[in-house]
């Protein structure tokens, strides 16, 4: 996590204001980086387990 | 007309060369606080809104190139260059409704659970391309409502057709997996198995997705009803389950009075709850002091709940499921946790060990349901202030004592620490708040009752302490002969209700007849047994005797421990009620020991005995 005094600065794509095409227009391997957390993410929800994420 | 299908199509608009060139969100720290704050900061959210739709994006292209990779992804149904050229044309010509399906939770899950199917990560009855036709119908969706004229191809189960945010149709089909060829124009027919129909949304076949809209003092709440889609519920398809117009009716109604109460008494929580909470999947009511309800990481702005009791438990309940999207949504932007967490943690309101990310949701969720009950009970008389206030103290024990558990934990990261910090100023205030005496007795009884219950179904102390005291027991030595031994270890015991008793105290603080019938029906409370029973009317020596059978039938059972040692506190013997809530691991440990050798003692005798042991 990149932390400055004012912010956090987050892994997370920005893709604010960018439509579905331009999404669709990203070279796959460049993009690869960015969806390895997303993926490891979604494999493991915390909501999966039992179905209450308390 | 076809769609365009060729990848060579695609209007190429942004080009960069690695991923370190993209630009990435940022969470500014006074939005972080104010997240933690529990207050309405619509820059906060919007932060997080756009975030969220970031990841939905970035979601929904992984699951375009993985299905593009799989051979058969599709199945039956057109190609995924196919419905991802409809979006685009969607998106061209309505790019505000293509926006709005794609927030939309179900959205989420949908895609999160196609992508787990494409990679092999879970299995389930479905066919794959069950999954990946879900972006098919909501492509053709979106094309409907955008007036675009074409064909596409979308799944049918048992013949039942979702079309994301305008309805289900259902054609007489037998067949489990099946699909529809759907031609828009300026009319829309669907064919399946040789049926053609003309879509009509007055026919009987024709189920509407349900919105429900509430306003008070100008403020709007729309939110959608979900009894339709596949993936509204957890990791499995589910049919569509339709609400009689009876069912809408109560639930306009409870909607209309939980809207009422949040305006006027929680303006911050329905500020936020206006601009984020989108669906409600509704599931059958269950008993009033045991309702259910769920949130999806991969659906921001999605809850699944039984039908609430009344619209004060609907607010509450909405309350609590959003403070885990805001969580969840935080965590997308950056890791409250870094480090192995294992299922080994404390959760007063789960019935099985939790990992630490898990606590942390459970605080932030429970501080806020604290927070609604700290206000709600205010505007209450009689039982139902009572019941208020027995939530709010719960709540508040419950999630203090959580809290002090995990706010030193070195696996927080900085992020972790802030949210933890503005949790412990909420609860700090929370404290400062009265609460009667009664009410305040019974719910710490029902505190202690869960730990103690916790504590004997998944802790499982030293082996060697255990045969140590064994052997003392048995050969007439005092307790305090033996060393202490290790910590005990967490394991994931047998699942069991562990808030029999708490459900018991509400109803008997609610009155009525139904805590009188328990006496013949104890099933009435799902885990219920009599000395529970007693125990909560006050019937000390019945549920002392009731608890001591049971341990001597179904030891396993780890209400019985914390029913007994609660019942020994009541009964005035403190020390020795203290030792079977604090550590009912190890009394049954020895116990079950001493068992096996042909001798069971009681339990309150080897509790007595160790306090002797202690003194």
């Amino acid at each position: 996590m990149d932390e400055s005094a004012a912010e956090i600065g987050s892994t997370l794509v920005d893709l604010s204001g960018l439509t579905l095409a331009t999404v669709g227009s990203y070279d796959r391997k460049a993009l690869a980086p960015a969806m390895a957390p997303l993926l490891r993410q979604i494999d493991v929800p915390t909501n999966s387990a039992a179905g209450h994420n308390s | 007309m076809p769609f365009p299908t060729s990848p060579s199509e695609w209007p190429v608009v942004a080009d960069f060369g690695t991923a370190a060139d993209l630009p990435r969100h940022r969470l500014p720290l006074t939005q972080l606080d104010s997240l933690a704050s529990g207050g309405f900061d619509p820059d906060a959210l919007g932060t997080l809104l756009s975030a969220e739709r970031s990841r939905r994006l970035l979601l929904l292209r992984a699951m375009i190139d993985y299905a593009r990779a799989e051979a058969n992804a599709t199945g039956p149904l057109l190609s995924i260059d196919a419905v991802w050229n409809l979006l685009l044309l969607a998106e061209a010509a309505a790019p505000e409704i293509v926006a709005e399906l794609l927030a939309d939770p179900q959205t989420g899950t949908a895609i999160a659970h196609t992508l787990r199917r494409l990679r092999s990560v879970v299995t389930d009855p479905a066919p794959l391309w069950f999954y990946v036709g879900q972006l098919h119908a909501l492509a053709t969706s979106a094309a409907i409502r955008a007036g675009i004229t074409g064909e596409m191809t979308v799944p049918a189960w048992i013949g039942d057709i979702h079309f994301p945010s305008l309805g289900r149709l259902r054609l007489p089909v037998d067949e489990t997996w099946s699909y529809a060829t759907v031609t828009i124009g300026t009319v829309v027919h669907v064919s399946c198995h040789g049926t053609t129909v003309e879509l009509d949304t007055t026919s009987d076949s024709w189920l509407p997705v349900l919105t429900l809209r509430s306003t008070m003092d100008s403020q709007e709440l729309s939110i959608q009803l979900d009894d339709q889609s596949a993936c509204r519920l957890l990791n499995r398809p589910v049919r569509p389950e339709p609400l009689d117009r009876a069912d809408v009716r109560r639930w306009q109604a409870l909607v209309d009075d939980a809207w009422g109460l949040l305006v006027s008494d929680h303006p911050d929580h329905a500020k936020s709850l206006a601009a984020g909470m989108r669906s409600l999947t509704p599931i059958p009511a269950v008993f009033r002091f045991r309702p259910h309800s769920t949130s999806m990481e991969d659906g921001f702005g999605g809850a699944i709940l039984s039908e609430p009791f009344d619209g004060a438990q609907l607010a509450v309940t909405m309350i609590h499921e959003y403070q885990h999207s805001i969580l969840n949504g935080i965590r997308h932007l950056t890791e409250l946790v870094d480090g192995a967490q294992p299922a080994i943690g404390y959760a007063p309101w789960r019935h099985d060990p939790r990992p630490l990310g898990a606590l942390i949701h459970g605080v932030f969720a429970f501080t806020a349901v604290t927070e609604f009950w700290a206000v709600h009970r205010n505007r209450l008389t009689g039982v139902d202030a009572d019941l208020a206030d027995f939530e709010f103290a719960l709540w508040r024990d419950q999630s203090t004592a959580v809290l002090e558990s995990i706010k030193d934990d070195p696996r927080l990261t900085p992020a972790g620490v802030r949210v933890v910090d503005g949790l412990a100023a909420r609860l700090d205030k929370l404290n400062t708040l009265p609460v009667t005496d009664r009410t305040g007795t019974l719910a710490t009884a029902a505190m202690h009752d869960h730990q103690a219950s916790w504590r004997a179904c998944h802790l499982r102390p030293d082996p060697d302490q255990v045969r140590s005291l064994a052997d003392a027991w048995s050969t007439g030595r005092p307790a305090s002969s033996v060393v202490h031994g290790r910590k005990p270890t967490v394991v994931a015991g047998t699942p069991q209700l562990l808030d029999t008793k708490a459900a018991l105290i509400r109803l008997r603080i609610a009155g009525g007849e139904m805590f009188d019938r328990l006496y013949a029906q104890p099933e009435l409370v799902a885990g219920a047994t009599a000395a529970d029973i007693a125990y909560v009317a006050g019937d000390l020596a019945s549920a002392h005797q009731g608890y001591l059978a049971e341990l001597s039938a179904t030891p396993e059972r780890a209400g019985a421990w914390s029913g007994l040692g609660l019942t020994l506190v009541a009964s005035g013997r403190h020390e020795v009620g203290q030792v079977l809530l604090a550590a009912p691991q190890l009394v049954r440990a020895v116990t079950a020991t001493l068992a096996e050798g042909g001798r069971r003692p009681r339990p309150d005798n080897v509790a007595a005995w160790l306090v002797a042991g202690s003194a």
